[in-house]
């Protein structure tokens, strides 16, 4: 009988029985798969196709890889937790939406319009604010993705505007890794739970995916003291509710997504002075993106990349004021609309006909057919009500051209015509070096621009905010990054940078009026080890050093350092996986340089279980572990000031969260 | 005799899920012991790998993250094939993880069909559509939740490498038979 070469010498008479039973312990005793012989190999049945395909972000740069296997081990709830434990980067939330903050870089409430998101290369920054919401707002599901690719300092060469300070792509996971359905329920503290289906499947040169995901939070009950001293907020006025769509069919080499979502959040804060502990405060929003594209291969090397892409951004917001103090209603509504509609076409051409050469072409353009802004109250007074339609045409080239065996030099280069018929032009020049197999450096020299966006321009109720003569914002980065190998599974990056942001776009709290305000300098260092053991168990830590001036002050919510240490351990050899993440931020500034907010630290742990045949999973979190009572910098809230004459400095965050989640798959 | 634990872990999970069928692994997992199952059938010449010289295995591309192939190609470093020691390097730039006995291509291996024709003696696995046709020698791919392969004969033979009968009759296609 032949499975009984893969009882191990020491296993113990049960298990010799239950293998002799049960076919399905058999290999899993044989935990060492290069000991079966190949024919007995080819039998195996394999899960989840994770190939590691072509990289969607081309340039090289400090990269860093998240897999849906740390998405899962690490109980990331949102995006934005997702990338705060990666480093230089750090993340805050106001109770509305949360902001990232990039290499020190994080006014708050700028939107995150200075990272560029992109889903398998389509972009999801809207035309309104240019911005990506990272919390439950994204129209995609963090289970959904096969991996997520960091590449930080400016793209702008290749992806034109609004990549500053980075570039995210989220590569999904295909209808092979379902390969079947699968079923995900999650419940939490603050009566949070979500569902959600999945099913995928690949036959041949047909594939497809498609899942439907529903969340719903009670939210907590807050107080807010330096805002509304002895208001409670009520229940109710923290609920966040989101939906989401997803469906994707690919065809050979043509392959179309659709996706849509949308996030309803009840805000608790007050925040634009509206009435304090009022449930009625809401913003909800939505995102419907379509995308077609083709990955077309030519000739021994061109490869032509081709997309059609078209997308929706909705905004609605209802905002409860008190007019009393004018001898108004003391219950007003006021609301808020927008709707930002585009569509858009790139071609890319990936040619390595010319040897030693990689040439990157491409040409973008995007179409903004609605850019529309209303506010009005709901007595029928309107304070605005604009519309405005833009184009983006874009042309790139890059060549990566190999110097001798261990030398490449890259240039770049991308001229944009944007909004206002602005001109833009982004070079880049990176040198990559390997000194030996395992250590190589790399010397990067970026640029980026922003054009001020829609919101920035053209919001203008009552004359406030909007600017219609705002500048562009535009950045060079210079950037020295060393990467080792040192030894089996352990890994060391490190860079230093220094960066110029001109002109970087901001609402003066004065004037409540959107400017060109003073040069930002950032100088930093990030340095990061990371330490992969066979059977899964990993060490990763890492220190980012950010020291950033304005006009001679150190700018808001810019910590000058910040600490990650993300650590797993295996338990067992039967799919126990226990993961800490700690997270540690230096003191920031708010208000304006006001204020101080005290520098904090706090600890996540999520033990995980997933059989051998991978068919379910459950794990628990604890966010927060040790209930540590810390503040984020608030957003600049001019309304409020102008309302209250409170300049609002901070907000405070959750204590100890929990999370359940069970997946089963079918 | 002692009775691990683990064991008895396995057991009540045997139990609780008898009616699964065979256990499934992870793809990369898998394809990762393939190739150094195919390698135990292939002959080098002995110039290519001297007497007592360990086996090398090179995977070109970024080995990426964990659950994919390059890990798990990595994971093999020190593991004895053939009465030799198996040593494992990864790299983006063919020229300096040669002499390579074995070489991995990784989706993002920079000019695939030039390194495939550079890498004379070496022999090829990939998993991209096309990888024989590209002049690699073993192709690949997962077909019904199964590992199947394709060879191709004629390019082995131009890099001097001896493929047993053995093998060639699990091979889904072999080309240049």
């Amino acid at each position: 009988m032949k499975i009984a070469r893969f009882i191990p010498a020491n296993a113990c008479l049960p298990a010799v029985l239950a293998a002799l039973a049960f076919p399905s312990i058999v290999a899993a005793a044989a935990h060492d798969l290069t000991e079966l012989p190949l024919e007995d190999l080819l039998k195996v049945e394999v899960v989840s196709a994770s190939k590691y395909p072509q990289s969607g972000t081309a340039a090289p740069s400090a990269v860093t890889v998240v897999s849906r296997e740390d998405i899962r081990r690490f109980g990331w709830r949102t995006l934005s937790e997702l990338l705060a434990a990666q480093r230089g980067f750090h993340a805050i939330y106001d109770r509305s939406y949360r902001y990232l903050g990039v290499r020190g870089f994080a006014p708050p409430g700028d939107y995150n319009n200075r990272i560029l998101f992109l889903v398998d290369g389509m972009r999801v920054n809207d035309n309104i604010y240019d911005s990506v919401l990272a919390g439950e707002e994204f129209p995609l599901d963090l289970d959904l993705i096969e991996r997520v690719e960091i590449v930080r300092g400016p793209g702008a060469s290749i992806y034109g505007g609004n990549a500053l300070f980075g570039v995210v792509n989220l590569v999904m996971r295909n209808g092979a890794s379902f390969d079947g359905a699968e079923l995900a329920a999650d419940a939490g503290s603050r009566r949070t739970s979500r569902l959600r289906a999945s099913a995928g499947k690949r036959s041949g040169d047909v594939e497809w995916m498609a899942s439907a995901s529903g969340f719903d939070s009670r939210g907590g009950q807050y107080e807010f003291p330096d805002v509304a001293p002895g208001v409670t907020s009520p229940d109710g006025a923290d609920a966040e509710r989101q939906q989401r769509f997803l469906g994707r069919l690919r065809l050979g080499e043509w392959q179309g997504t659709l996706m849509h979502s949308q996030r309803y959040k009840h805000v608790p804060s007050g925040s634009y002075g509206t009435i304090p502990g009022d449930d009625g405060h809401r913003e909800d929003d939505g995102y419907t993106l379509g995308e077609l594209a083709a990955k077309h291969r030519f000739g021994e090397h061109n490869e032509l990349d081709f997309r059609l892409f078209g997308g929706q951004y909705r905004y609605d917001s209802t905002l409860p004021y008190d007019y009393s103090a004018s001898g108004g209603p003391s219950r007003m509504i006021n609301r808020d609309k927008q709707r930002g509609e585009w569509w858009g076409s790139e071609a890319r051409l990936t040619s390595t006909a010319w040897a030693g050469q990689k040439w990157v072409v491409g040409l973008a353009y995007t179409g903004n057919t609605r850019q529309y802004q209303r506010n009005a109250d709901d007595d029928g007074t309107v304070y605005l009500d604009t519309d405005a339609t833009s184009h983006r045409t874009g042309i790139y080239a890059q060549d990566e051209i190999t110097l001798g065996a261990a030398t490449t030099l890259m240039l770049g280069l991308r001229h944009d015509v944007a909004e206002d018929s602005k001109r833009f032009t982004s070079p880049r020049l990176a040198l990559v070096h390997q000194l030996d197999p395992a250590n190589t450096v790399k010397l990067l020299y970026g640029t980026a621009y922003r054009n001020a966006n829609a919101y920035e321009r053209q919001y203008v109720p009552a004359g406030l905010y909007g600017n219609p003569d705002l500048g562009a914002e535009r950045m060079q980065t210079l950037e020295a990054v060393w990467e080792s190998r040192l030894g089996e599974g352990t890994r060391f990056a490190g860079s230093l940078y220094r960066y110029r942001v001109r002109d970087p776009i901001s609402l003066d709290p004065v004037t409540q009026i959107n400017v060109n305000a003073a040069d930002v300098w950032g100088n930093g260092v990030e340095l990061e080890l990371e330490r992969r053991w066979q059977g899964g168990a990993m060490l990763r830590g890492s220190y980012s050093g950010q020291f950033l001036r304005e006009d001679g002050l150190r700018p808001d919510n810019a910590p000058a350092g910040l600490v990650q240490v993300n650590a797993g351990l295996p338990l067992g050899s039967d799919g126990w996986y226990a993961a800490l993440e700690l997270r540690g931020l230096a003191a920031r500034k708010a208000a304006s340089n006001t204020a101080d907010i005290g520098g904090h630290g706090i600890a996540n742990f999520t033990l995980s279980y997933r059989p051998r045949s991978s068919a379910w999973d459950l794990s628990a979190s604890v966010y927060n572990l040790f209930d540590k009572r810390y503040d984020d910098p608030a957003p600049v809230d001019t309304a409020l000031t102008a309302i209250t004459g409170i300049v609002r400095e901070r907000f405070a965050q959750d204590g100890r969260t929990f999370r359940l989640k069970a997946v089963a798959r079918f | 005799m002692r009775c691990r634990l683990t064991h008895l872990g396995s057991v009540l999970l045997a139990l609780l899920s008898a009616p699964a069928a065979f256990a499934q692994y992870a793809e990369a997992e898998v394809k990762a012991a393939f190739i150094f199952n195919v390698a135990k059938f292939a002959e080098w010449p002995a110039e290519l790998l001297p007497a007592g010289a360990p086996l090398r295995l090179c995977v070109l591309g970024t080995p990426g993250g964990s659950g994919t192939l390059g890990t798990a190609l990595l994971e093999l470093e020190g593991k004895t094939l053939q009465g030799r020691k198996l040593e494992v390097r990864s790299g983006t730039t063919l020229p300096l993880l040669r002499p390579c006995h074995l070489l991995v291509l990784m989706p993002d291996a920079p000019e695939p069909r030039r390194a495939l024709a550079e890498a004379q003696g070496a022999l090829t696995f990939g998993d991209s559509d096309g990888f024989i046709d590209a002049g690699g020698i073993i192709g690949i791919a997962v077909a019904e939740r199964r590992v199947r392969f394709d060879v191709n004969l004629e390019a082995a033979r131009r890099g001097g490498i001896r493929l047993s009968a053995q093998l060639l009759r699990l091979a889904r296609q072999v080309k240049g038979q």
